[in-house]
């Protein structure tokens, strides 16, 4: 394959729709360091991009902007990282192998200057590549050490990610246990508006930090692009959705923060969109409540 | 204050002609403006500038969760890790470099890690790439990465509607599989199930196209085209 077709398979590379065959053939490539094909490759991440740029998804709502505000107070920025892939997770492994390869190396390189100028017998000779030969071996050791390191580095980077994401899951199933536990929850009961249905849920809120949680059972599946939608009723912002799910064998739920100019909730409705929803309804509504009633 | 503190911050240079040359239906002067102001804000971020990272969630959340979505299905699962990718700009906002990556890209890279990572937390199967390739895409701890091309120093949320044109200029039939395999995140065969058309030929269509709008988008290509 010429450098040219590369250019053309590497827009499939990108984004996964590259056969094997194909794809292994350019990571060897890669690998051998074309710096052209290299240069395509961010080319063709550059066009996935623009493609990412012509189908955005539903105007996120307003209270994960919030969220991330909250998220970025709370976490504080890493300390910068080298290049070289030496963070300071690595420091200490890294930093005892270079000093014992700088104890060994130090003494090796003096002798050897020393015996290379001044040698004259066969047994200093003998010595000089004895030394050499053990430099060569230390070289090695300490190629391969780093190159554990990396993988360990590597790992560790998975492992953080995950726990980010087990933190942050944790963090919301605690605050809906806070949440539901509120004295203060109010609740409303949402009935299906087709008579054969079996379909119910119940939406609950608590006004001090405008949660809303949603639970529903016996929900017909969604099939994509559709969605189901949470509508609210609001005293000063009329009808606002509150958030959209996906139901799993018939159950969902949905936990979301409201903002706070939209005065109290009167009552809640789900729809199943079409596709996801803008700023009102556009699909029928399967379930619907009345007042707001404390628990 | 967001916009107040980005137009404090000293003015990048950028190259008056190829600005020039930009003029016509592809990529034009406003999308580079656009990534100039995105190039601020990463500046910026780094710097510890939060409500930099304010004004780049409000020009890319959408951008960032239908990506998200594509990948993980699921709208709360997208949002999860549409912020996570947003944190991570911010946490580690000093691993940017403008000599490789548009911020755009960069973004969208780390946004589509942060939605794998939660795809396999949360057990869901779907098309994408391998660690192995994703590395090589992200790009990010080489110590020879490949330099920025020429669409990097363009990409930027105002290139959307040079984007949805450049897209309107494909044949139809292109257009379509490139749709399905990009918007809706189907593999080959799923597109050519829905499309009821041979693999092989939904295999050329969706190649095809992405050849013709890269070539779309890219000035220097147009510029060469007879």
């Amino acid at each position: 394959m010429s450098c040219a077709a590369r250019r053309d398979a590497l827009l499939l590379f990108a984004s996964g729709l590259l056969d094997e065959a194909e794809a292994a053939e350019l990571r060897a490539h890669l690998a051998g360091g074309c710096a052209a094909c290299a240069r395509h490759l961010g080319e063709a991440r550059d066009v996935e991009a623009a493609l990412a740029l012509a189908a955005p998804g539903p105007e996120p709502l307003p209270a994960l902007r919030a969220e991330l505000l909250r998220r970025i107070d709370r976490v504080p920025r890493l300390a910068p990282r080298s290049r070289s892939r030496r963070s300071w997770r690595g420091f200490v492994p890294i930093a005892l192998a270079a000093g014992l390869a700088a104890l060994l190396a130090a003494p090796v390189g003096w002798l050897a200057a020393a015996l290379h100028y001044e040698a004259r017998s066969a047994e200093r000779r003998a010595a000089l590549a004895a030394l050499q030969e053990r430099q060569t071996a230390l070289e090695q050791e300490l190629a391969e050490t780093r190159a554990d390191h990396d993988e360990m580095d590597q790992e560790i980077g998975e492992i953080e990610a995950h726990s980010r994401i087990v933190e942050s899951d944790l963090e919301r199933a605690q605050r809906q246990v806070a949440m539901l536990t509120e004295p203060d929850l109010v609740t409303l009961d949402l009935r299906p508006t087709s008579p054969g249905s079996d379909a119910r849920a119940r939406v609950f809120w608590e006004w001090d930090d405008y949660y809303c949680y949603l639970h529903a059972e016996g929900l017909a599946a969604a099939r994509a692009p559709q969605v189901y939608a949470l509508w609210l009723d609001t005293e000063r912002s009329g009808r606002i959705l509150a958030g959209t799910f996906v139901p799993e064998g018939g159950r969902a739920t949905l936990w979301v923060q409201l903002p706070r100019d939209i005065g109290r909730a009167q009552r809640a409705h789900v729809t199943l969109e079409p596709e996801a929803p803008g700023a009102s309804p556009a699909g029928s509504i399967q379930l619907t409540s009345g007042a707001s009633r404390p628990l | 204050m967001s916009l107040a503190l980005v137009a404090n911050t000293p003015p990048m240079c950028w190259n008056a002609s190829l600005a020039f040359r930009l003029r016509g239906d592809g990529l034009d002067g406003k999308s580079v403006t656009g990534n100039r102001t995105d190039l601020r804000l990463m500046e910026s971020i780094k710097a510890g500038d939060a409500a930099a990272l304010e004004t780049l969630y409000a020009r890319y959340a959408r951008t960032v969760l239908g990506v998200c979505r594509r990948i993980l299905g699921d709208p709360r699962d997208a949002e999860e890790a549409m912020l996570d990718a947003f944190a991570q700009i911010w946490e580690q906002g000093d691993r940017y470099d403008p000599g490789r990556a548009s911020p755009l890209s960069y973004l969208m890279t780390v946004a589509r890690s942060r939605a794998i990572d939660r795809a396999r937390a949360v057990g869901r199967v779907g098309r994408w790439i391998s660690d192995e390739d994703e590395g090589l895409l992200a790009d990010l701890d080489r110590d020879d990465p490949a330099p920025a091309g020429p669409l990097s120093s363009l990409l930027s949320a105002e290139s959307r509607g040079v984007v949805e044109a450049a897209l309107g200029r494909l044949p139809a039939d292109q257009r379509e599989a490139v749709e399905l395999a990009f918007f809706e995140g189907l593999s080959h065969r799923e597109v050519a199930d829905r499309l009821a058309a041979p693999l092989g030929t939904v295999k050329t269509r969706i190649r095809q196209g992405l050849i013709r709008l890269r070539d779309g988008l890219d000035p220097a290509a147009r510029e060469g085209a007879p």
